[in-house]
């Protein structure tokens, strides 16, 4: 009896710990994405921080804490930003469930997010460009890819570093052998 | 790959699809999510962070990135300003030019034989008792002493002392000038003299007028002829008040404002000396 309050205590306290670090950070993160980096004139496209918080979060804290965080940040992200096609966390979500199938088999370190930044920003432009095709129509692939998916590509990878480090910093806060769990 | 079949990843899925059809959906029909609409609010303190935060980092980014490009723009803009003020100076010398021949032109074309030289007014002295100019032309150019001056709307003066590059003109408002004139409208002749008393208000008298039928705004020119320094026909201006006749001679008498206004010579710069007439008087 004493077990099981002490191990629901626990959980809850880490659920609360969770959603009010990764709430802070989606915040911080999408208001850069939606509000800083739009406007910055030394970055040409607008880079995915949310995806590199994302496959943070699932090499850190694994991929139903990521799930959650995909879906809530997803709708965030088209709250803010989006007028009309939304479907951030969906490709939030398949995101999660794609790189989930690496997160388990690596160690989770500096040099396995990095690794896996490469499949993140192809999937990333895989899905910017089924959006141009939805709301644009057909763009010649050349331009898009020089002009649209090469800067995107480049300035996410280089941004979602900082990210790592951000969620590796809170990930100290929370009980690494917990997990994100109804 | 029990992640994929994982109850809780089908939950996430669904919720998922949900919020990413209902608010398309919405926004298709026209309608308005309640739930974004709720985020938006809360989020605005730090879209609004993140706006202020990136504009000022432009700012400053584009002191540097800029630097050149705006220290460019303003060499080229003071240039064009140099250029403008050129532009400027060169359009005023064009202007009095203009002016010049234009005047040159009028009176010409009144005094088709007449010759004339140019002059600038250098030196303009309105003592208490007399009134004179002097000129940058002289002897060198061909002026010679009594020779007339006139600006483009009538008679200034003559040349009463000559300097190899300069001369000096005593103006018709002068007490000692008389002149033998006539009225344009009757041919009337008279003597236009000077007077100490209306030179200062830049008028004269005309005197000895035979004829008796004298009337304001009549032109009164020179007459010329014998004697005279002054050729026939210039303009001298017109007759303006106190036209007063003598019963005994029948003579009138009359105030005339000459036509070069006298009374400001700061504004008489350029004249022209008669050159292609001289006087007897020489």
């Amino acid at each position: 009896m004493n077990k099981r309050d002490t191990g629901r205590s626990l959980f809850s306290q880490n659920t609360v710990k969770r959603i009010l670090i990764y709430g802070i950070i989606t915040l911080v993160l999408a208001s850069a994405q939606c509000a800083f980096f739009p406007i910055l004139d030394i970055c040409p496209r607008t880079p995915d921080l949310i995806m590199g918080m994302l496959l943070a979060i699932a090499l850190l804290d694994g991929e139903k804490s990521a799930a959650v965080c995909a879906v809530a940040a997803g709708f965030f992200i088209d709250a803010l930003g989006s007028s009309f096609l939304a479907l951030s966390p969906l490709i939030y979500l398949v995101f999660v469930a794609f790189i989930s199938i690496f997160t388990k088999k690596v160690l989770k370190s500096l040099a396995s997010y990095l690794l896996l930044l490469m499949p993140m920003l192809v999937y990333r432009a895989a899905a910017t460009y089924l959006c141009i095709l939805i709301t644009e129509g057909t763009l010649p692939a050349p331009w898009v890819f020089v002009d649209i998916l090469l800067p995107e590509a480049i300035a996410t990878g280089l941004l979602c570093i900082p990210v790592y480090f951000i969620l590796k910093l809170c990930s100290g806060a929370l009980l690494t052998h917990s997990r994100f769990t109804f | 790959m029990s992640f994929f079949k994982s109850k809780f990843f089908i939950f996430c899925l669904i919720a998922a699809i949900l919020l990413t059809l209902v608010p398309t959906l919405m926004a298709a029909f026209g309608g308005t999510d309640l739930l974004r609409a709720a985020l938006g609010t809360v989020a605005k303190p730090f879209t609004m962070c993140a706006s202020g935060v990136a504009n000022a980092f432009n700012g400053f980014v584009d002191v540097f990135t800029q630097y050149d490009e705006l220290k460019a723009e303003n060499e080229s803009l003071k240039e064009q300003l140099k250029e403008y003020e050129d532009k400027e100076y060169n359009e005023a010398i064009l202007k009095e030019q203009n002016d010049w021949l234009k005047d040159y032109l009028n009176l010409h074309s009144q005094n088709p034989s007449f010759k004339f030289t140019d002059a600038r007014v250098i030196s303009r002295e309105a003592g208490n008792y007399s009134t004179v100019l002097t000129l940058n032309r002289g002897s060198v150019h061909g002026v010679k002493k009594n020779m007339s001056v006139l600006a483009a709307d009538g008679l200034v003066g003559y040349v009463t002392e000559l300097g190899l590059d300069w001369c000096r003109v005593a103006v018709l408002t002068e007490a000692k000038n008389s002149i033998g004139v006539y009225v344009e409208r009757n041919g009337a002749i008279g003597v236009l003299e000077g007077s100490a008393e209306l030179r200062r208000d830049g008028l004269c008298k005309i005197t000895y007028v035979s004829n008796s039928d004298l009337q304001l705004g009549d032109r009164i020119y020179t007459k010329g002829g014998e004697g005279s320094i002054y050729p026939h026909g210039i303009f001298i201006g017109t007759v303006d008040s106190s036209i007063e006749g003598d019963p005994a001679s029948g003579e009138m008498f009359a105030i005339v404002k000459p036509a070069v206004d006298l009374t400001d010579l700061d504004e008489l710069t350029g004249v022209f000396i008669l050159t292609g007439y001289e006087s007897e008087a020489d």
